[in-house]
């Protein structure tokens, strides 16, 4: 063994955490190798300086304080008034199991939110009426319904605007009532991921 | 309220058991926050919020691990957080002097009170102690927790690696380093003290020299 490996292992040889054989081997070292020696020793010293530090004396109302903040911990734990549903929230707060998920919870939910309701005015609609972006889909749902064929003023005569392209055919009719958050969710979201891929 | 009682997890009966065990340990705990802190005001705000933090989760105590190991988890964790809320604490950095002193000569640092080695029979002066504490407030968190843990508490490399929540090959490394950045630091302390002391009486001399002439 050479002398790196055996610094290394003066530590635990001097605290005797050593197994057998790595003990041996160290002992045998140190006897021939008066570096390593040297080594051990001034390890030893270090050793023997912090274990004769004097024992450092608390406060005589250490314990009575200790035992007061205690109590009151005990008896006034800042408990939000919840009726029958009473709460304790420093115990909540100190309790990670508990409080990680909910924030997860919240996170999660407020990206639920701010991706279903930050969604594009336009759709990004190419000419074939593909490439909808998912946001876009999950924010409006269908428009599967055909869209209301204006009347156009041309030349001044009223003529029938020309029909869409086929893309904008219906696929799914169904009947929703006109409430905008029915209309929103009207389809859950793997239908949607079906059907953005039926437009193209 | 049996809600409460849940989510406090701390029974009545146990109240009487933990307020025991505070006058039983506060004096050793105080005494392993001095070492970990350097100063009192700081060592007993830390055994106090570590107290506390164990009666908040008194529920989760296992009774097979001694009291105050299980507290010195706690204490060492409430250390770590308390420092990074707060450097100011680790003023002192590896490269600055340590304090030396005002008076006495440089053998003072690594002097051998009693070369008989028993610890219970060696009485340190007051200059040795504050260096030794000067050195171990430079060390790096986790070495001076491991150390004060095992020479000061007199813990063993599993009941340390318990306490600290980390493997026996990381216990051994952060004493063996924690070990010699101490004799390190308390060699460089001997050495700028006998150093400057040479600087004084060379300058005194000059200047008796500088008269006569």
């Amino acid at each position: 063994m050479n002398c790196n490996k055996v610094s290394n292992l003066l530590s635990a040889f001097m605290d005797g955490e050593l197994l057998g054989h790595e003990h041996r081997l160290i002992h045998h070292h140190l006897q021939s190798c008066a570096d390593c020696r040297s080594e051990y020793e001034e390890l030893l010293h270090m050793k023997r300086l912090l274990a004769a530090m004097r024992l450092r004396e608390p406060g005589q109302r250490l314990a009575v304080s200790i035992v007061e903040r205690v109590s009151l911990e005990g008896a006034n734990p800042a408990a939000v008034d919840l009726g029958p549903w009473r709460v304790q929230v420093p115990a909540l707060r100190a309790n990670p199991l508990f409080f990680s998920p909910m924030i997860g919870l919240g996170v999660g939910l407020t990206f639920f939110g701010i991706l279903l309701w930050s969604h594009p005015t336009r759709p990004p609609v190419e000419a074939d009426g593909s490439h909808r972006s998912l946001v876009f889909e999950l924010a409006n749902p269908t428009r599967d319904e055909p869209p209301p064929r204006v009347q156009e003023l041309t030349n001044g005569l009223m003529r029938e605007a020309a029909p869409r392209p086929a893309a904008y055919e219906p696929r799914y009719p169904m009947e929703v009532p006109d409430f905008p958050l029915a209309s929103r969710m009207r389809h859950p979201i793997p239908v949607r991921f079906v059907t953005a891929g039926m437009y193209r | 309220m049996e809600l409460a009682r849940l989510f406090t997890g701390v029974q009545k009966n146990d109240r009487g058991e933990f307020d025991a065990l505070v006058h039983r340990s506060h004096r050793h705990a105080y005494n392993i926050a001095y070492r970990l802190t350097g100063n009192h005001a700081d060592a007993e705000d830390l055994t106090q919020e570590s107290f506390l933090r164990a009666f908040r989760f008194f529920d989760r105590y296992n009774r097979e691990m001694p009291f105050e190991n299980w507290l010195y988890r706690i204490m060492s964790r409430v250390f770590i957080d308390e420092l990074r809320k707060r450097p100011k604490i680790q003023a002192q950095s590896l490269d600055q002097p340590l304090f030396l002193g005002d008076g006495g000569d440089a053998d003072v640092l690594l002097e051998i009170p009693d070369s008989a080695f028993d610890p219970e029979q060696i009485m340190l002066s007051d200059a040795l102690e504050e260096n030794l504490q000067a050195a171990l407030n430079t060390l790096p968190n986790e070495f001076r927790i491991a150390v004060i843990l095992a020479d000061i508490e007199g813990m063993c490399y599993e009941e340390i690696a318990e306490t600290m929540n980390c493997s026996l090959g990381t216990v051994r490394s952060r004493l063996h380093r924690g070990r010699k950045q101490l004799r390190h630091r308390l060699t460089m302390a001997a050495r700028c003290k006998s150093e400057s002391a040479g600087q004084n009486s060379g300058r005194a001399s000059g200047l008796f020299s500088g008269d006569s002439a």
